[in-house]
């Protein structure tokens, strides 16, 4: 309870040339929003066979680094472990940011954003047997909480950051769960459909959730020369090793199950067909293999850049995940014919890489990441440094601004 | 209405709705603050209108290019 936080200088050269570099890619990312928006969905690969793009690829892709974070802070919020409070703030406001990301990439992915508050109009314009009505629910609530929770930890309110912390995990759980369901519930896809989907999606959070911000943390603590405790992040890498084998384990057994006859044509083509390279090397090289072979390593496991290695594969491998399920998820034609070839119908959708998506896409990157960079300028999110050394006063971003600015919690 | 005057009419419409959403931040703010919300987390509240608004505008100038009447033609 007797660890303090403060908000970072921000004064550097290095800073406001993130922010500007930041800057300039969301302000590109905005402009090739305007370009889909007035030519269509077309310019951002999407068509009628492939309906859901990169937008949704981005949004699973963040509610799960955002449902992640948001139940790794609850390890101390919740179960109490004291060592992991000096990024639990941080972790809260990661969830917050991400969440604020994945919302935005719904909005792209509209085609007709200004159209968005029909999906909270719950009972009255939507269908509520739908999985995406349920989720505008579980979304929604989810910033509210994030919010509120966040309010609560800045308030030093104990009681009500336990109640909310409680109420957190469970919504981020069921946000997850959710969009796990989305997918997993439509029966006309065959690569989507999968009881245990909700499941997956919830493990895959986790890791994402938590090889991200086992990165954010180490580069904004050694940005802001604040002092790291590598065991921290060696724990965490523990934790992260673990959630990887239950998050292999559920996606061979979905796999396998989906393999056994007599409908198994789809997930054939999945592990063998033009987006196979995507599945293997990105999904099960990136995501699984190799870092369980770096964090199971006697060396590069007790190695803070070899388990940083590690973070960044299975942050860009499950990146591969999403867009494994998403886009051949969609691509493989509908069993609407069975047995026949209908023209184009009967034929695996393509999804070209466009020069808007590209340029795009980062966009909705950069913009979170400039949200997280004015909440580290302006908000009390990490903890205050030791005493620097003599000599080397006010250098980097980790001077304290003031003495009344950083906050017991 | 004349072509010529599609942007110039555009534009205000812009201000106009930007006037709209910026009141509507201040609002936010301002029942923020009523609620108890500490003035030091007034400026982190700014940085993120302000980038909403950005969106906004975004929006707004894509839409009214889209869609804004062309009477003339």
């Amino acid at each position: 309870m007797g660890l303090t936080f403060s908000k970072i200088e921000g004064k550097s050269k290095e800073f406001y040339t993130l922010f500007i570099l930041l800057s300039i890619f969301s302000l590109i990312g905005f402009i090739c929003f305007m370009v889909s928006y007035i030519s269509g969905h077309h310019v951002l690969g999407s068509s009628s066979i492939i309906p859901w793009g990169m937008p949704i690829t981005i949004t699973i892709y963040f509610i799960g680094l955002s449902a992640g974070s948001l139940i790794l802070s609850s390890l101390t919020y919740v179960f109490g472990k004291e060592e992991y409070r000096p990024i639990a703030r941080l972790a809260v406001f990661l969830a917050i940011v991400l969440i604020f990301g994945a919302m935005i990439g719904i909005a792209l992915d509209l085609g007709r954003p200004e159209k968005s508050w029909r999906l909270f109009m719950f009972f009255v314009l939507n269908n509520m047997r739908s999985m995406f009505a349920v989720n505008g629910i579980l979304y929604g609530g989810y910033f509210l909480i994030g919010v509120v929770y966040l309010g609560a930890i800045f308030a030093e309110n104990y009681k009500f950051i336990k109640l909310m912390g409680k109420i957190a995990i469970g919504w981020a759980a069921l946000v997850h769960m959710g969009t796990g369901a989305i997918f997993g519930f439509i029966a006309t896809r065959p690569i989507f459909f999968s009881p245990i989907k909700p499941f997956e999606f919830l493990t895959a959070a986790m890791v994402s959730g938590l090889a991200l911000l086992m990165i954010a943390v180490v580069a904004v603590f050694k940005f802001t020369k604040r002092d790291l405790k590598q065991e921290l992040i060696f724990s965490l890498s523990r934790l992260l090793r673990i959630l990887i084998v239950v998050l292999a384990v559920m996606v061979l057994v979905d796999k396998l199950t989906h393999l056994y006859s007599p409908h198994r044509e789809a997930t054939v083509w999945l592990l063998t067909g033009p987006y196979s390279w995507i599945f293997w090397l990105l999904q099960v090289g990136f995501a699984y293999i190799l870092p369980l072979i770096i964090l199971f390593h006697p060396g590069y496991s007790k190695n803070l850049k070899g388990v940083m290695v590690a973070a960044f594969l299975v942050v860009i491998g499950i990146f591969g995940e999403r867009f494994s399920l998403v886009v051949p998820g969609t691509a493989y034609p509908l069993p609407l014919y069975p047995g026949k070839i209908e023209g184009i119908w009967g034929m695996a959708g393509s999804f070209p890489i466009t020069p808007v998506e590209s340029f795009m896409s980062p966009g909705i990157f950069t913009l979170a990441g400039l949200l997280f960079l004015v909440g580290l300028k302006n908000l009390e999110l990490l903890p205050v440094l030791p005493p620097p050394p003599q000599g080397t006063e006010g250098k980097g971003e980790g001077a304290q601004p003031a003495p009344e600015a950083a906050k017991k919690t | 209405m004349e072509s010529s005057l599609r942007p110039v009419v555009m534009i205000v419409e812009i201000i106009v709705l930007m006037g709209v959403i910026g009141s509507l931040f201040l609002g936010v703010k301002l029942t923020a603050l009523d609620f108890g919300m500490e003035e030091k987390y007034k400026r982190f509240l700014c940085w993120v209108f302000m980038i909403m608004g950005c969106l906004a505008l975004v929006f707004f100038i894509a839409h009214l290019v889209t869609f804004y009447p062309r009477l003339s033609t």
